[in-house]
């Protein structure tokens, strides 16, 4: 019996041992990591870049965070390939919203002297206060190079038609052509008054409705290589106006000002990265982890340069009246 | 000569099938050895109370100490067999033995019937006798037979799942308790072929997975190749399941009904004129227990399935022909009653008409027409989940032949043409929808060699041809050769070999990183993908130094090309949804079988390494597991009574660990001139894929069962407690939270079930 006893008790103690948990660590070493962000666009001569870096928290929500990773006292080099120019980016400070969890001034670098005049390679590098350097690759683009079509566009169409459609053309043919990205838009700009006050605001206009199981869903033009001409539905922008105020009786507080075709083109960089947000659940739902794109050398971030151009598209006053808005 | 009837045929070639083997043997006649005075046995194998075939039953020649194997459908054939009296013992486990006298006549067939007894008295020493005796040049590296009522003594959980027992064999991976997809030597899922009968069935689960859609009652037996399958199957570069389905009882009318926490069943058999037929189904009752799979997560799961099977075989419409037709349906529906979560529905259909024919002569053929669609259905209602849409329908005929020539040896062919058309309608992430609709038709043939004239020596050697391919860049030709062995040196002693290059042109597109995979969309693979292909390198020994004990040792190595992976990288619309990636696994796996009455203990062992090749990154897939333990002991008691004890050790799946975080600059509208300034997020920052590792998975099952007989009624009582210490095994953690998700906790179960 004592036998009995004694092997019931040594296998009580093994199943109560092996029937632990076994502890699992979903995290791994901390991986220091910083990630250089800077868009050189074409439309400005006010230049950004910021460096933040990783960071850990008890746990697994990011926002429990409150230490502020963007790192200030880095030396930031842009350099002009074509002409050898270096322009050394300065160092300040943004005054957060009320809402951050971050207490401090955002730190980031700017140049406020420099506007890409004409298409050449361009390079950046990064040098942190711990030695670290980042660096990457683009190029600029001069959107001098691209024409809107002339069609003198008006919002109705001056003739019969379903469609506008806004076409763009490469002045001079160039063979990187293939590796810029177009982001076409087209929005209403329109102020309303509230509280006595007037406020500008922009609609923007999808190319399109499709009908899904969950109701209409607008549909706005992708990031696209190898397009030329944007094409909108004269009944999208009409939903779109009806948008502006929705369910609000007066609006007589919505003053129409008028529509802009946007055009803007973005470096092959610049537009993965874009896209690669815009990916998480996409065709398949099924993604454990969001696809993550950065062309920095020895960080993460992105370095892409950006360009832009527009036309206005008059609205007709006539037409703004339909809605029973003021019109500009 | 109770329970058999003897018969001889003058050898002739009569069909005009013939002619395909009269062509090989053209061919292959300067190999053909000496068989004067040679006859041969060819008999059927069947329950003398149902009729019902019995596969892989053991045949022995006594005054010769040669075996034979029934096939999945009860025949066998012994050829060169001496000009003179002999002595047939015929054993099946479960039934009684019998022996029969045959009289061997040169250039004749002789026929057997060998009708055997059911019997609750084991007599397990004849049967493994037979066995040896059977195996002794059989190439079968990598191959498990396994007739349905091995399985009935093994801990059934909530019911017996077809699936689930594959999991407890080395090389065979699970997905867990939440799952019952299998991963074999290193390859996802989507690379095994499962059959029922002749026909692919595309998504055999219910309920996310959790439980096969075969049931059980319906099968008569199963043929499972974890690598290095002949040249009969293709379309999949993993393994093949082939699951042989009852034909009913031909002599009388019987049902079985049964219970258990989970579903309903209803199984029913019966002769028709000059055949039989079996109407099988099964359908969920409650989710409570689906609960406990998902630590106490409610799955409103709702499903059934459905088999019916009706032969027919009449002498005087058509000598020695089968005719069978056979449908099954099965069913799910996933509707959670709420518009904020997505609902879910699919299911499976197939039609099967089968004709099979025994010739005159030493020789099987078959033609087999079959259908087989699939639908699937994501439904997003208000979830924010993406819509999919997936609809598979195959139409395949393909004609089998098999000869055996004096000397032993055997040719086997056919051909086989299957149309296979898929459509795959789908959200994207901007609500627009995309439909990818596509078409194929694949045309191939195969043959293969079986040298079976030396009793210590057997060699297996084929190909296949594919002349047309469903689709696919390249050229529309592939080959498929394929070759085993098996070298007998001593009589305990054998080396095994196989060889192949296997294609498959039918991608799933799931990401294999999914935790729960509800079901795997089915796609032709594009065109600007090249077909996935693999070679299969094994080699084994095995070893039986007694009737009670045998150890089987085999190693593997595979090489993949070609796979179809999602791209994750797919940033805008004209990228490709699939890229191609490379892979290899190699592994070692070991089983020993003993048996000393009433016991029967089998142990495996098994050690793998998995790695895939993407864009350059070397990765291990998250089902390589590098350490498998299975320990099973089953005593049958007599008098009904059984019980048995499975244990099993996995060690931990690799998975990618948190690295930290970052503040991401999202960018939500190109055109703000400002999100430099104030569009960051913060975003998971991941450490390298894979690199992690899981806690171990161990379980242990014990099952006790009782059968009760009065006159023809049948009572079985099966009690079951799954993971009976009580093992908190991860399922996985919430990257968001870290909230530990747990597998199965301790779980009694009660099975039980009616026959008459």
């Amino acid at each position: 019996m004592r036998k009995v006893i004694s092997f019931l008790f040594v296998a009580l103690n093994i199943i109560v041992i092996i029937s632990c948990d076994d502890q699992v660590n979903p995290k791994t070493d901390f991986r220091e990591v910083y990630a250089l962000n800077c868009v050189i666009r074409g439309d400005t001569s006010f230049q950004v870049a910021t460096i933040s870096k990783s960071y850990n928290v008890d746990g697994f929500d990011p926002l429990t965070n409150s230490n502020d990773p963007f790192i200030k006292g880095a030396k930031i080099k842009l350099t002009f390939e074509s002409t050898g120019e270096t322009f050394l980016f300065r160092d300040t400070t943004l005054v957060r919203p009320a809402d951050s969890r971050y207490t401090t001034q955002m730190s980031y670098y700017y140049i406020n002297n420099f506007k890409p005049a004409y298409e050449s390679p361009i390079s950046i590098e990064a040098v942190l206060p711990n030695g670290k350097a980042l660096t990457a690759k683009s190029n600029t683009l001069f959107i001098s190079r691209y024409a809107i079509e002339d069609k003198s566009y008006s919002i109705p169409l001056a003739t019969f038609g379903k469609y506008i459609n806004f076409s763009w053309t490469a002045v001079t043919q160039s063979t990187k052509d293939a590796q810029i990205y177009y982001v076409p838009e087209l929005v209403i700009a329109y102020s309303k008054i509230q509280n006595g006050v007037q406020v500008e605001l922009q609609k923007k206009v999808p190319l399109n409705y499709i009908s899904g199981e969950n109701g209409d869903y607008p549909i706005y033009p992708s990031i696209q290589s190898n397009v030329t001409s944007a094409i909108f539905d004269t009944m999208t922008i009409r939903r779109s106006l009806e948008e502006i105020s929705a369910s609000d009786p007066n609006k007589q507080n919505y003053i129409i000002h008028k529509a802009i075709f946007r055009l803007i083109i973005t470096d092959k960089n610049l537009a993965v990265y874009y896209a690669a947000q815009k990916t998480f659940l996409d065709e398949f739902s099924v993604r454990v982890t969001q696809p993550e794109f950065t062309n920095i050398n020895g960080g993460l971030g992105i370095f892409g340069t950006l360009n832009s151009t527009q036309i206005d598209v008059p609205i007709k006053p006539d037409y703004i009246k339909i809605f029973g808005y003021r019109s500009f | 000569m109770n329970y058999s009837t003897i018969t001889h045929f003058q050898q002739k070639h009569s069909f005009p099938l013939h002619f395909i083997a009269i062509i090989f043997l053209f061919f292959t006649s300067n190999i053909i050895v000496d068989a004067q005075d040679k006859g041969m046995l060819r008999g059927f194998v069947a329950d003398s109370l149902t009729a019902e075939a019995l596969p892989y039953a053991n045949i022995v020649i006594k005054e010769l100490n040669r075996g034979a194997n029934t096939d999945s459908r009860g025949f066998f054939i012994m050829a060169s067999l001496p000009n003179r009296r002999l002595t047939v013992l015929v054993s099946y486990v479960g039934y009684k033995s019998r022996q029969f006298v045959v009289e061997i006549e040169p250039y004749v067939v002789t026929n057997l019937r060998a009708l055997l007894p059911v019997t609750n008295i084991q007599m397990k020493t004849v049967e493994t006798t037979g066995e040896r005796a059977a195996k002794e040049n059989a190439t079968d590296l990598s191959l498990q037979r396994i007739a349905i009522r091995d399985l009935e003594n093994l801990p059934k959980g909530v019911e017996l799942d077809i699936f689930r027992s594959l999991q407890t064999m080395p090389g065979v991976q699970t997905g867990g308790d939440v799952s019952a997809r299998f991963y074999v030597r290193g390859s996802p899922g989507n690379e095994n072929l499962v059959q029922l009968d002749n026909t692919t069935i595309y998504n055999p689960y219910h309920a996310l997975g959790i439980f096969s859609a075969i049931d059980p009652d319906m099968i008569s037996s199963m043929e499972f190749y974890k690598g290095g399958f002949p040249s009969e199957y293709t379309h999949r570069l993993s393994s093949v399941l082939k699951v042989i389905t009852k034909d009913g009882n031909k002599n009388s009318f019987g049902g079985k009904a049964s219970i258990s926490l989970l579903t309903a069943k209803l199984f029913l058999e019966g002769p028709i004129p000059s055949g039989s037929f079996i109407i099988s189904g099964r359908k969920n009752y409650s989710d409570v227990i689906l609960k406990k799979f998902r630590n106490n997560n409610s799955i409103p799961a709702d499903f059934y399935d459905l088999f019916a099977k009706a032969t027919y075989s009449n002498n005087s419409f058509l000598q020695d022909a089968k005719f069978s037709v056979s449908i099954f349906n099965s069913s799910d529906k996933i509707i959670n009653n709420n518009l904020l979560r997505e609902d879910f529905k699919w299911n499976n259909k197939t039609l099967d008409f089968n004709y099979f024919q025994v010739s005159d002569s030493p020789l099987f053929y078959q033609l087999d027409l079959s259908y087989s669609s699939f639908y699937g259905e994501k439904i997003p209602n208000l979830s924010g989940a993406k819509g999919l849409k997936n609809n598979l329908t195959d139409f395949t005929m393909r004609l089998d032949f098999s000869y055996v020539y004096d000397s032993k040896d055997e040719l086997a062919g056919g051909f086989k043409i299957t149309e296979v058309h898929t459509d795959l309608t789908l959200e994207n992430f901007r609500g627009q929808v995309t439909n990818t609709n596509t078409h194929g038709v694949n045309v191939s043939a195969y043959v293969k060699y079986k040298i079976l004239r030396s009793s210590i020596f057997g060699a297996d050697i084929g190909g296949r041809a594919h002349a047309t391919r469903f689709a696919g860049g390249g050229s529309s030709v592939f080959l498929e050769p394929r070759t085993s062995f098996t070298f007998r040196f001593i009589p305990e002693v054998a080396l095994k070999g196989s060889w192949g290059i296997y294609m498959q042109d039918l991608v799933t597109i799931s990401d294999e990183n999914e935790v729960v995979s509800i079901f795997d969309p089915w796609i032709i693979t594009p065109l600007y993908l090249r077909p996935s292909s693999a070679i299969h390198y094994i080699t084994g020994l095995e070893i039986t130094p007694s009737y009670n004990l045998s150890f089987n040792l085999e190693g593997y190595y595979k090489i993949m090309h070609n796979l179809a992976i999602v791209n994750d990288q797919k940033y805008f619309e004209t990228d490709p949804d699939l890229i191609a990636g490379s892979g290899k696994a190699y592994g070692v796996e070991f089983e020993t079988k003993f048996q000393l009455d009433p016991f029967k203990f089998t142990g495996s062992y098994s050690w793998m390494r998995a790695f895939k090749d993407v864009r350059g990154v070397v990765y291990s897939p998250r089902y390589d597991s590098r350490h498998n333990v299975n320990l099973s002991l089953e005593a049958d008691f007599g008098n009904g009574w059984a019980a048995s004890a499975v244990w099993t050790y996995t060690s931990g799946l690799p998975f990618t660990q948190i690295a930290g975080y970052y503040d991401r600059l999202t960018i939500d509208q190109i055109s703000d001139n400002k999100f430099l300034l104030d569009a960051y997020s913060p975003f998971v920052l991941l450490g390298d894929i894979n690199t992690g590792q899981l806690p171990d998975y161990h379980r242990l099952d014990l099952s006790f069962s009782k059968k009760i007989q009065i006159n023809r009624l049948k009572m079985y009582i099966d009690i079951s407690v799954l993971n009976v210490y009580n093992r908190n095994n991860l399922f996985y953690f919430r990257r968001d939270t870290g909230e530990r998700v747990n597998m199965l906790p301790f779980l009694p179960s009660v099975n039980f079930k009616v026959e008459l």
